[in-house]
């Protein structure tokens, strides 16, 4: 009964839902994806322009700060074009500061502009000043509001445990962190700050949703009923069955990302990334977070095709089913800004957040608690079908 | 010894009593028709016979084990046929029959044979969802029947049959009856369960009205559609 279950899933509805979600993935890594790589150079540009206006404020601003400073005037004198000064003032620090930041534009753009663009250039430029932003020392909120980490001064932190981390394993750090790589884009797939999560989710629905209403339709749950096998097992069955091919479709998908964004741009699996910790910041090889991320993606997929199968069951009706369901996903959506609550099951989409142990919960935990939900929503299907009179 | 045994069973579904001790036996290779008008309580009864339906009172032996208490024992003498083909049309007749074949442990043996006897063979790797109404229902009856169960219930088994599968259905369940089955069936064709059955339990609103063999009845009257018309009438 195993094959047959097996054959039930994959019927023409479930292939054809694959093969659509599999050129979904093709155009969305082409139009996603690709072009944001593609429109990195121009994109940079305007950020270019956007900041050197910032820039420049800032510069005027300390230099006016530095004039009215009698130890300017002196050093000035006697070397016009850096401010060294003994015991350098945060003044002096953040305009030469400023200058560099204007310096590094400078270059970027010069090499975006060029005919033979150097891409990893502009990395080492970022990781250049990246060090020199070391020498301040008290970041106070103004100067956290200016932008000069390039966000914020947190963001600095991260960039500067990921350039160490590099640096100590004699790696190349890549310089344009949106270059499609296969593991750049799955993990930005199922980080849970996409959208295609959500998508996932309803394609999971879309694969499971028939088969207790046709049954019910048909009166198959009559000959299931009078065989003389236990009826929790064919609950079960079912759900593993379903679980895991619906796993299988998923995964398929994602493979097929992968592979597209390797083939063309590399695997990407030798880069690193941020981590939160209690403690701090760590940088961790992407190789684990993608197995961590796509390990809570399995039991989330398994959880949601529970959840599938309990209110299709319940419902017996296609129509109710998809109502039921659209109504939850919507309160999923709408709690991915809401505030981490235990009990919440759909908080576990935020799947970055999980994995990455931003989340109050973590992984372990928010992993458990899908598990959980899936045994009890098991549990209480099998005494749905067990006791409920057809 | 009995095959099935209903002892006074009452079942209320939303507040509505829809059997009020429905109580007959049916015994070792006996064909007994099922009769009643629309709402009679029929399905009740046969939900009820299958475990489908807990009865709020009484109890249902099959083959003299109890329906809620040895439920495994009692289905393993049990194949049932509903009204509507219950078929996956995902799959083919012979994957609908093989899934049904493991859980009842019927050997490759007897499943051919149940191919044969219901007259599938050319189209048993078709998809069940091509089959005609006829074939529907004979596929159908090859689920219930192949474990070669003591009690077979057929609920309207000649709904949207041709005169030629009638004939085919016929022959099916003579066949059953000489292998050791009883059969219960409910049908609204008379003049069907005037050929096939031994014996009629006609029942309204929950209810037995009559317990007759079909000799008795033709003994008293010309048809049993006459029966039929002086009991509901």
């Amino acid at each position: 009964m195993w094959g047959c279950e097996i054959r039930l899933f994959f019927n023409k509805k479930n292939i054809v839902t694959l093969i659509i979600g599999m050129l979904i993935c093709i155009c969305f890594f082409a139009m996603k994806y690709e072009k944001k790589y593609s429109d990195y150079k121009s994109d940079r540009l305007d950020e270019i322009e956007v900041e050197n206006r910032q820039i420049d404020i800032w510069i005027d601003y300390y230099k006016s700060e530095l004039e009215s400073n009698m130890s300017y005037k002196i050093a000035k004198q006697s070397m016009p074009f850096r401010m060294e000064l003994e015991g350098d003032s945060q003044e002096a620090i953040l305009y030469n500061l400023w200058k560099d930041y204007e310096q590094k534009n400078m270059l970027t753009k010069r090499n975006l502009q060029s005919d033979k663009y150097d891409e990893a250039k502009i990395g080492e430029y970022d990781i250049e000043f990246d060090y020199k932003l070391g020498q301040v020392k008290n970041v106070g909120s103004l100067i956290d509001y200016t932008k000069l980490f390039r966000n914020h001064y947190d963001d600095w932190q991260k960039r500067m445990v990921l350039h160490k981390k590099y640096k100590d394993e004699n790696i190349v750090e890549p310089s344009v962190k949106i270059k499609p790589t296969g593991s750049y884009v799955v993990s930005d797939m199922i980080s849970g700050t996409n959208p295609i999560l959500v998508t996932v989710l309803l394609y999971v629905f879309l694969i499971n949703f028939e088969i207790y209403p046709s049954e019910y339709e048909r009166e198959m749950n009559v000959q299931l009923k009078i065989l003389p096998s236990n009826t929790y097992y064919f609950v079960l069955r079912r759900i593993m069955i379903r679980s895991i091919c619906s796993v299988f479709e998923v995964m398929l998908c994602f493979i097929e990302l992968f592979v597209l964004g390797t083939i063309k741009y590399g695997s990407g699996l030798e880069s690193f990334e941020i981590v939160k910790l209690r403690e701090g910041y760590i940088a961790v090889s992407i190789r684990i977070l993608l197995l961590k991320e796509l390990l809570y993606l399995v039991l989330l997929i398994m959880f949601f095709t529970t959840l599938t199968l309990f209110i299709s069951m319940w419902q017996k009706d296609v129509m109710n089913s998809f109502v039921v369901i659209s109504i939850l996903l919507m309160c999923a959506i709408m709690s991915i800004g809401e505030k981490i609550s235990k009990c919440n099951p759909f908080v576990t989409l935020r799947i970055s957040e999980m994995s990455h142990g931003y989340g109050k919960i973590g992984l372990l935990k928010s992993g458990g608690y899908l598990v959980l939900w899936s045994v009890i929503i098991c549990m209480i299907m099998m005494l749905l079908y067990e006791k409920r009179e057809d | 010894m009995k095959v099935l045994e209903v002892n006074e069973i009452y079942k209320k579904k939303d507040k509505k009593s829809i059997l009020k001790g429905i109580s007959f036996d049916i015994g070792e290779k006996e064909v007994v028709g099922l009769l009643g008008p629309n709402g009679s309580g029929k399905s009740t009864t046969i939900k009820s016979i299958c475990g489908l339906y807990k009865p709020d009172n009484g109890t249902v032996n099959i083959c003299g084990f109890d329906v809620k208490k040895a439920r495994k024992r009692a289905m393993e003498n049990l194949g049932v046929a509903m009204e509507n083909p219950s078929l996956y049309v995902e799959l083919t007749g012979f994957d609908n029959l093989k899934m049904f074949a493991i859980e009842r442990k019927v050997s490759k043996e007897r499943l051919d044979e149940i191919i044969e006897l219901i007259g599938l063979s050319d189209n048993i790797h078709r998809k069940a969802g091509t089959y005609s109404q006829g074939m529907k229902m004979r596929l159908n009856l090859g689920l219930a029947i192949m474990h070669k169960p003591k009690l077979i219930i057929l609920d309207e088994p000649t709904n949207g049959l041709d005169p030629d599968a009638v004939f085919q259905l016929r022959s099916i369940i003579y066949r059953l009856r000489e292998d050791g089955s009883s059969i219960m069936f409910s049908s609204h064709q008379l003049s069907e369960v005037e050929k096939i059955a031994d014996r009629i339990i006609a029942i309204d609103k929950g209810k037995v009205l009559s317990q007759k063999t079909i000799i008795e009845i033709k003994g008293k009257y010309n048809h049993l559609e006459d029966f039929y018309k002086g009991l509901y009438n």
